[in-house]
This record gives C-alpha cells, sequence and structure tokens, in this order.
C-alpha cells in the first residue's frame, strides 16, 4: 500500500521536524485522526448495484433514464446518474459517479451542453473503452434565442442560425424523442447483446400515442393565449412542436446557470404586461426570487413547472402529459 | 443621462433593488470603514464565505436563510477564535483553515441537496433584482440596529483601530470590542448576501471604505463618504445593468471598485502636478 507507506513517512517527518509532534499524546493524537479519516473515507464503498448479472445502462438524466427503462425493460438495468430532483445544468459528479460511468456497458447522454459538470467524467470512461451514446447528435437541434433578446418583436421565423449554442432541452419534443430513442435501440442491442424483440416499436407506438394526447391537449388552449414564459429558455422544442410562442424567461438563457441582468427583467416584465400572460412557469434552477419580483410587478403567477425531471411514479408518459396539464391549466383561465 | 433615471421610474424591481442596495451599503459603509481601518479584511472575506454552509442547509430544511447565514457566521468566529486559543498559530492560519473548510462544507451541501430553489449561483451572487417589500423591511431593521451599534461604539472603535493598548489603559476592553465588531461584520454580511451574494458582498464592505480612505480621514467623514460612494455605486450599477444588459449583483460590486480606482489615480495626479515645481 504506497499511500500508507507515504502517509505514515509524512508523520515521520512532522514527528521529527516539529518538536510540538513529539510528546507521546499528540502523535496518538495524530495517528487517532488518521485512522479515524481512512475509515470515514473507506465506509460507504460498497454501493448496491448489479449483482443481477444483466447489463448496465447509465444515463444521465431522468427523462432520458424513463425512456431508456421503458425501451429496455428487464432486458438490462438502467441507472440514472443525476438525482431526480436535481438541475442536470449545474450537476457535479462525485468519484462515485465516475465510478458508475466506468463500470458502465453503455452510457447514455443528454449532450448539448445540458450536464457540463458531467463532460469530464463521460469522457474519461469513453477513453476506458465504455461505449457511448449522445442523444443530442442523433436529432436535429434548434440553435438558441438570440442573445441580448430584450422582448422587442424579433421572434418566430428563425432565421438566425448563426447563433452559436444549441438548445439541449430535446427531452421535451416526443417527436424528436422517438427519432432519438430508434437510434439507441440497434446501439443496446449490439453494445449490450441483448434482444429487445418489439420494445423498440411498442414505444414508437406509445410516443406517437402520447404527441397525439399532447396535440389535442394543446389545441384547448386558445392561440391568442399559448404564449409562455419559462425560468430559463427550456421550452423551445416543446412550443415548437405544440403551436406555442416563448415570450420571455426570467433567465434569458439555455442553462439555468446565468446571472439575470435588469434589462432581462425589465424587459420580462414589459414582455408579460403587453402580451397579457397569465403564469410565469419556474423550473428546477430559477431564481425564485427574481421569479416573484418579475411576479409582482407583472402581475402573472408563479407556476411551479416540472421540466427537467421526471413525476413521482416514474414515467416519461406522465411526466409530459403533467406538463402539457399544468400549463394549459394555467395559460385558459388566467389572463 | 436618461439611462440613470429613466430604467427606476416605472420599473418597481428596480426601486426595489435600489433601496435594498442603498440599505447594505450604508451599513457598509459604517462597518466598513472600520474594517479598513483594522486590516480585518481577510477575517471578513472568510466570513463572508462561512455562511455559505449555513444558507445552503437552511434552504435545505427549509429554514429562513438569513437564519443560517448566522449560523454559520457564528460558527466560522467560534472556530478562528477556538484555533488561535488553543493553538501557537497565527490569526491568519485560522481563518484560512476556517474559510477554506467552510466554503468546501457548502459546496458539498449543495453538491447533495434536492433544493427547489437553493443553488450555488444564486448563494454566491445574490438575487439583487428579487429583493421584496418584505426583505427591505427587515433589512431596514438590521440596517438600523447596525448603524445605531456603530454610532454608539464609535470611540472604542476608533481606538481600537489606532491605537490598542490606549484603548486597554483608557478602560475600555479591546477583546470585547474586537468581539463586537466581528459581530458587527458578522451581521452585515448576513443582511447582505441575499442582495449581491456572499461572493460580492465583501466588495460593498471594504471598496466604498477604502475609496473613502483615500480622500478624508476623519472616521466620521470617512463613514459618511464611504456611504455616498456606496450609495451612488448601487445606482450607477443597476443603470448599467439595465442599459447594457449585465448581471446586476457583479455590476454594483464593479462600479464600487472602478470608483476606488478611479479616486485613487485621481489622488494621484495633484502630486505628479506639484513635483516639478
Amino acid at each position: 500500500m504506497g499511500v500508507a507507506n507515504q502517509a505514515g513517512q509524512m508523520i515521520m517527518i512532522l514527528v521529527m521536524r516539529y518538536p510540538a509532534f513529539r510528546t507521546p499524546a499528540r502523535l496518538v493524537a495524530v495517528a487517532v485522526a488518521a485512522a479515524l479519516l481512512t475509515v470515514l473515507a473507506a465506509c460507504g464503498g460498497d454501493d448496491g448495484g448489479a449483482a443481477t448479472g444483466r447489463p448496465t445502462v447509465v444515463v444521465t438524466t431522468s427523462p432520458l433514464g424513463a425512456l431508456v427503462r421503458d425501451l429496455v425493460g428487464d432486458t438490462a438495468d438502467v441507472e440514472v446518474l443525476i438525482p431526480n430532483d436535481l438541475d442536470p445544468h449545474d450537476f457535479q459528479p462525485s468519484v462515485k459517479d465516475a465510478e458508475r460511468l466506468a463500470r458502465a456497458d453503455l452510457i447514455v447522454s443528454n449532450g448539448a451542453e445540458l450536464e457540463t459538470g458531467l463532460e469530464g467524467a463521460i469522457a474519461q470512461a469513453r477513453r476506458d473503452g465504455v461505449p457511448t451514446f449522445v442523444m443530442a447528435a442523433h436529432v436535429p437541434l434548434r440553435s438558441g434565442p438570440e442573445s441580448g433578446h430584450d422582448g422587442e418583436e424579433g421572434h418566430d421565423g428563425e432565421e438566425g442560425h448563426e447563433h452559436g449554442a444549441s438548445d439541449p432541452h430535446i427531452w421535451l419534443d416526443p417527436v424528436l424523442m422517438a427519432r432519438g430513442m430508434a437510434a439507441l435501440a440497434p446501439v443496446i442491442e449490439a453494445k449490450l447483446s441483448v434482444d429487445l424483440r418489439d420494445r423498440p416499436a411498442q414505444q414508437r407506438a406509445r410516443l406517437a400515442e402520447l404527441n397525439a394526447r399532447l396535440q389535442k391537449a394543446a389545441a384547448q388552449i386558445p392561440a391568442a393565449r399559448r404564449k409562455l414564459v419559462t425560468g430559463h429558455d427550456s421550452l423551445g422544442y416543446f412550443a415548437r412542436r405544440y403551436g406555442f410562442e416563448v415570450v420571455g424567461a426570467v433567465i434569458p438563457s439555455l442553462s439555468s446557470q446565468a446571472e439575470p441582468s435588469a434589462a432581462q427583467v425589465g424587459g420580462v416584465v414589459a414582455t408579460i404586461r403587453r402580451e397579457k400572460v397569465p403564469a410565469i412557469f419556474s423550473e428546477t434552477g430559477t431564481p425564485r426570487a427574481v421569479a416573484e419580483a418579475i411576479s409582482s410587478d407583472s402581475g402573472a403567477k408563479v407556476v411551479d413547472l416540472t421540466t427537467h425531471s421526471v413525476a413521482d411514479d416514474g414515467s416519461y408518459y406522465t411526466t409530459m402529459e403533467n406538463l402539457m396539464t399544468t400549463i394549459a391549466d394555467n395559460l385558459r383561465d388566467g389572463g | 443621462m436618461t439611462d440613470l433615471v429613466v430604467p427606476f421610474l416605472d420599473s418597481p424591481f428596480m426601486q426595489r433593488a435600489l433601496v435594498a442596495g442603498c440599505l447594505v451599503a450604508i451599513v457598509a459603509a459604517a462597518i466598513g470603514t472600520f474594517v479598513v481601518l483594522r486590516g480585518l479584511s481577510f477575517i471578513g472575506d472568510a466570513l463572508a464565505h462561512g455562511v455559505l454552509p449555513g444558507v445552503a442547509s437552511a434552504m435545505i430544511l427549509g429554514l429562513p436563510s438569513l437564519l443560517g447565514a448566522a449560523a454559520g457566521a457564528a460558527v466560522m468566529v467560534a472556530g478562528v477564535s477556538l484555533v488561535t486559543r488553543r493553538s501557537r498559530l497565527s490569526g491568519d492560519t485560522a481563518i484560512g483553515l476556517l474559510f477554506a473548510g467552510m466554503l468546501a462544507l457548502g459546496v458539498v451541501v449543495i453538491s447533495r441537496s434536492g433544493s427547489f430553489s437553493g443553488d450555488l449561483t444564486r448563494i454566491l451572487f445574490g438575487d439583487v433584482l428579487g429583493v421584496s417589500w418584505g426583505d427591505i423591511r427587515l433589512q431596514g431593521a438590521v440596517a438600523t440596529v447596525v448603524v445605531g451599534l456603530t454610532a454608539v461604539c464609535v470611540r472604542p472603535f476608533m481606538l481600537l483601530s489606532v491605537d490598542p493598548d490606549g484603548a486597554e489603559a483608557m478602560g475600555f476592553s479591546a477583546s470585547r470590542y474586537h468581539a463586537l465588531m466581528l459581530a458587527l461584520i458578522a451581521v452585515t454580511v448576513v443582511l447582505s448576501f441575499q442582495s449581491v451574494g456572499t461572493m460580492l458582498v465583501f466588495g460593498m464592505i471594504v471598496a466604498p471604505a477604502a475609496s473613502a480612505a483615500l480622500v478624508v480621514h476623519r472616521i466620521g467623514s470617512m463613514i459618511a463618504l464611504a456611504g455616498v460612494l456606496g450609495c451612488l455605486s448601487v445606482w450607477w450599477g443597476l443603470a448599467a445593468s439595465y442599459r447594457y444588459d449585465l448581471a446586476a449583483g457583479a455590476s454594483i460590486v464593479l462600479v464600487q471598485v472602478l470608483v476606488f480606482f478611479v479616486i485613487l489615480v485621481a489622488t494621484m495626479l495633484p502630486r505628479r502636478r506639484v513635483a516639478p515645481r
């Protein structure tokens, strides 16, 4: 044990150099402290995982995890890395997370700079030979909102594709997800050596049904009221699919981690008043206080919306239906 | 010119940010002057970061973040005085230990919490644009207490800054007033972190006071000038954030530090002109 030897040498050097450490009592104290720390560090070493003999797919986010679970059924174990209630934009992996990634038989990530904190650990696992699948590489991405967004017209049209960053919130569009999962299924079969049988086709049908239900629910909202103000710019794909217009955000950025400026907050307040938007949809990572301030200045109410995690039953389908229901309920009766 | 006034006229959130920022600036001026004079910047900075785990824990437990911040500051002060008293290590080392430890504890707590609204960026940089009138009332009350206490203790604080032995000789307990001063710094940090965050709050405390110290030398005028400079910086910083689309809390602190360097350069100029004569 090289580490133990090094620690021993360090202690010896300390003892020889510094008289304070020569007193036996202090030496004992140092030894006890070192022993305690070693025990602490070694605690919790064995985690449940695996042991089923099935291959393991590690998925970064819970919405993707729910879809992958739905796809593989009992043919593989699916582990979700980022806890369901945490903000994926903000997640930093622990050593244990890195270990789970390194031991995975396949890593499925969202990509497009959603899990920035995980990129290093995933790249490391890839170098160690773990196959990876990046969802964003298999669906057409939309580019983010114009920077310097001030709520003054210029929405729609999508002509400004020159702006760099891509929108990572692809899981909020079931049609895109059908495409991505269709690309994932053969990768799972090849890398895990499992037979998914008709599961991919069944999932495609479920996603198509979900899309149809969501289309129907969106159609219940008068077109003039289909205007969204969100925590950050997370609903771009969703809005495009179901005919909404994202008119503003508490943090007009693709990540929840940006800092709002006075100009942005002023712009959102003005937009909400002008467009008579009844609700501000606050998400994981949205600065609550700023959302409340915009609410009190604009008259729109703050409504919590689950966009980056899944519903309590762990189902992607329930999550998307809840999302649409929350939006529809608050846009229909307000205004 | 209109850019300095118009944004505040029809935006209530800008008015609230201005009032909250100025309250912080006034308290920071009173405390900051003594921090600058006594060279307490490091402990002050450490306090500002030491509140992090307290705030994070409070958010997770659903308690008011002010309470958590106060607890964090108390642990910080207690830890530093324990280390300095019970070991032969210098105060600097004690502060460094506690500072790093508390900061790391804060990051660890946040990284494993599932709080909906509590997250690192907000705690570090604050939400000056999200201040409510309720927050302002509380801040106002605390500010009054801090400024009042400082006014009462201005003489011992002053003696402590220039001549600690003299203070002792005149019957003021140096250690007692030192502790009181630390407590007031802690309260100021706790009061201000909501608006400008734990990272930037110390800029609010040190920058205007340091600027004032360049120009005037009497403690009363230093506090007054620091207060005026602090409030002006809050105003200009918010206006700049509105005009140029910049992060609000950082803009305020940036303006304060800029003001310091402008004054520093300005105080250097006359000397150059005088020298050749």
